[in-house]
């Protein structure tokens, strides 16, 4: 009993050892076309764009890249919300990185979730005082249980650095200076008319003041600001009701204005909202419809 | 607290108090640990297993008081009969009264809103046939009725074993609580091994998998024909792990109480013919179908047409007891006439010869489990269709069929740890058949895996539904 009782001791030994230096050096395992470590490598970036999957498919690296004079870099995590894009833009600019100009996710459902990392992606991009930053805040606004603690400290992308040189082979390649290189089909327009997306219960506070922390990080970094809003398709522009999307954007607009922050609505651009091709869904842009936005708002952050 | 690590802690915390109280104690602090473990699950149902050990309590006692043969017969056929119907009723009242309603519904007299579906009690099937081989040892005069009401009630409801068995037998497991449970250094060591293992087979790798099999099996032609033959080879890994994976806790939770138990598995892949499949694949069962069904209606002793119907009989029985699907029940027939078929293999075979004999083996099993997972009869036959017309490996089918282990991509990192841990699983499984010892650097491996790639969120077990 006392050899298999070492043993297990010594494995927990080990796997805390592991684990303590996976959280604070799991960073060398991010992919290199991609995330934060990536970003914080270039030195200095004059487009950094920060925000969730509306980026992630609605920014085209190649389209910004020809269209916008300096190097641009998309910096973007599944469901990325304001609280954390704050933390990101602050972990990043602590560590060296110089931003001219910066383009922040405007994006309202995301502002109406308890604060909450759904992509785990971040905790390998970090090192442990992020996490541990990261970790409290969701504390403060969730029961986190034990099994959500492990999940995110122990077991958290594990699999990607074992098998580091195939995972980083693989998606290293689907990614240029953060901008995703897949092309995504539209969809038709019968198709799209069938999705819902309902009513949200309002924006969280928590999630609002992650906005006003970017914008005193950009004041304190002396980074010009850009809010925007990635083109949705027309069903849910056209939705009114209390709690909807377009209801959530006022109050977004109402927070910019109150701020004094600067904002750029979709509706600016002569982006056909009602074709169905320019959308995988009734919020991501398709291959075809990022090509065409970000063309357009390349041009317009330009003049 | 049924799932794995919730049992794991009431387990370490009983075992805590355990050696602590005089060894005389030690099967009232077990009983009490059950009924707490039970009534975890739904208390309402503590009145169910509590009504079932009483009834056969006193049917045991009676029958061992008989003064004939028929007194004694009709003491345990009255109770077995009873607690047949209970299970019956329980386990396939959905599946009538869906069968009622749609008849009715022929006559515009069925109900839209469907029909009431009854929870399952929590181990009825596991529990109802530890009783019935008690009262039928009894009535063969193997074993004596047993008179402390506390020691039968406690083998009857042993909480590491009610989940999911192994069923195990009063002659085995009385006789060791009534001469007290003590602590056995080796035992108890094998035991936390066992632990370990199990752990590694549910956490690391049946877990791991269940996410993929289940979105492939809930909608399999959305996914290509590849994407089905990986979700029926992979759910063929995870029932064995799942399964096997907590019999091994339970039987270590056991060892570690100072109680050996039955087996329950035996490295049942490796077998080269379906006839030692079923002598290796949840054993406690096997043994049970054969002693309690195949053996009573003649076994091999009235002939080779009558052997082969009561052994077609026994794997119908088997497939009912898993579940009320017609799929179940065909999914029995299939081992039936595959066992019928089928011959004992030479032990001295070709090396080349016995691996072939056991790949064509585990690949028969593997496609039995399509209708043994399959939520009917009719998605089964669509989904063996699917998996021969849809299948393909270009590009493009193959990473939509890796696709769905992560949902984005990072799925082939994922799907090769999966890969990987099979393999190791294999290996360790490989030398164990060759009597090779489980060394402690296998242990700790297995142990350090768990910990860093286990899947921790609650889980429940598979078996524990049949």
């Amino acid at each position: 009993m006392k050899k298999i009782l070492k043993t297990v001791a010594a494995v927990l030994v080990a796997v805390t050892l592991i684990i303590v230096l996976k959280n604070q050096y799991g960073s060398i395992f991010a992919g290199n076309t991609y995330g934060m470590p990536t970003a914080i490598e270039q030195g200095e970036i004059d487009h950094l764009f920060i925000g969730s999957s509306m980026f992630r498919q609605g920014m085209d690296i190649d389209a910004l890249e020809e269209n916008l004079d300096g190097n641009v870099y998309i910096l973007s995590y599944n469901g990325n919300q304001p609280v954390f894009m704050a933390k990101e833009l602050e972990y990043m600019l602590e560590r060296g990185l110089k931003v001219k100009n910066l383009y922040i996710d405007f994006y309202a459902y995301t502002l109406t979730a308890v604060p909450w990392i759904s992509d785990t992606k971040m905790f390998l991009d970090t090192d442990l005082s992020f996490k541990i930053d990261a970790w409290k805040t969701m504390s403060q606004y969730n029961d986190v249980s034990l099994s959500d603690f492990y999940e995110m400290f122990v077991t958290a992308n594990n699999e990607q650095i074992l098998m580091y040189p195939i995972n980083n082979a693989i998606v290293s390649s689907q990614f240029r200076n953060g901008g995703s290189l897949l092309t995504l089909n539209g969809q038709t327009e019968e198709y799209l008319d069938t999705l819902d997306l309902g009513v949200r219960d309002g924006l969280f506070e928590s999630q609002l003041a992650g906005y006003d922390r970017i914008v005193e990080l950009a004041e304190e970094y002396d980074i010009n600001l850009l809010f925007i809003e990635t083109p949705k398709y027309e069903k849910l522009l056209n939705d009114t009701r209390e709690g909807s999307y377009s209801d959530l954007l006022a109050e977004m607009v109402s927070w910019a204005e109150t701020k004094n922050a600067p904002y750029l609505l979709a509706e600016t651009f002569d982006f056909d909202h009602t074709d169905g091709a320019n959308f995988q869904d009734l919020i991501h842009l398709s291959g075809q419809g990022r090509k065409t936005y970000c063309k357009m708002l390349a041009e317009y952050i330009s003049e | 607290m049924t799932g794995t690590m919730s049992t794991l802690c009431f387990f370490a915390v009983i075992l805590a108090v355990y050696y602590m109280i005089p060894v005389r104690f030690r099967w009232g602090l077990l009983l009490a640990a059950s009924a707490v473990f039970y009534a975890s699950a739904d208390w309402k149902m503590l009145f169910l297993i509590g009504g079932s050990i009483a009834i056969s309590y006193y049917a045991g006692l009676k029958m061992q008081q008989a003064e004939s043969e028929k007194q004694k017969k009709r003491w345990m056929m009255g109770c077995i009969i009873l607690l047949v119907v209970i299970l019956m009723f329980f386990k396939y009242f959905g599946f009538f009264a869906e069968a009622v309603n749609n008849l009715l519904g022929k006559v515009g007299l069925g109900s839209n809103s469907g029909v009431l579906q009854l929870a399952m009690p929590l181990g009825i099937s596991y529990y109802t046939f530890k009783i019935i081989s008690y009262l039928a040892d009894i009535y063969k005069e193997k074993i004596e009725a047993e008179k402390h009401f506390g020691y039968y009630a406690l083998y009857v409801s042993f909480f590491p074993q009610i989940l999911c068995g192994p069923i195990e037998r009063a002659d085995h497991f009385i006789p060791q609580i009534k001469y007290g449970c003590k602590y056995e250094e080796k035992l108890a060591s094998e035991g936390l091994e066992r632990i370990i293992i199990g752990l590694f087979k549910k956490l690391a790798v049946a877990d791991r998998l269940s996410l993929y099999v289940g979105t492939i099996f809930d909608a399999p032609t959305a996914y290509p024909g590849l994407a089905t033959i990986m979700a029926v080879f992979f759910y063929s890994i995870q029932i064995y792990c799942d399964f096997s994976g907590y019999s091994d806790m339970a039987i270590g939770m056991a060892q570690m109480l100072g109680i050996r138990t039955r087996e329950n598995f035996a490295y049942p892949y490796f077998s080269r013919s379906i006839k030692e499949f079923w002598t290796r694949w949840h054993i406690s069962l096997s043994g049970w179908l054969k002693d309690y069904i195949y053996i009573p209606l003649g076994g091999n002793r009235k002939g080779k047409v009558r052997k082969n119907l009561n052994t077609l009989a026994t794997f119908l029985v088997s497939g009912i007891w898993h579940g009320s699907s017609l799929s179940f029940v065909f999914w029995g027939g299939l081992h039936g006439l595959w066992n019928m078929i089928s011959t004992p293999k030479k032990k001295d075979e070709s090396v080349w010869k016995q691996i072939l004999q056991t790949l064509i083996t585990f690949c028969g099993v593997t496609f039995t489990w399509i209708f043994f997972r399959a939520k009917d009869l009719t998605t089964a036959v669509v989904m063996i269709k699917h998996a021969i017309l849809g299948f393909g490996l270009s590009v493009d089918q193959i990473t939509t069929s890796l696709l769905p282990f992560t949902g984005d991509n990072t799925c082939a990192a994922y799907f090769l740890i999966i890969c990987l841990l099979i393999l190791f699983l294999a290996v360790f499984e490989w030398r164990r058949t060759k009597g090779k010892g489980t060394s402690y650097g296998w242990i700790a491996a297995m142990l350090a895996i768990t910990l860093l790639l286990g899947q921790f969120g609650s889980s429940s077990f598979l078996y524990g539904q049949y």
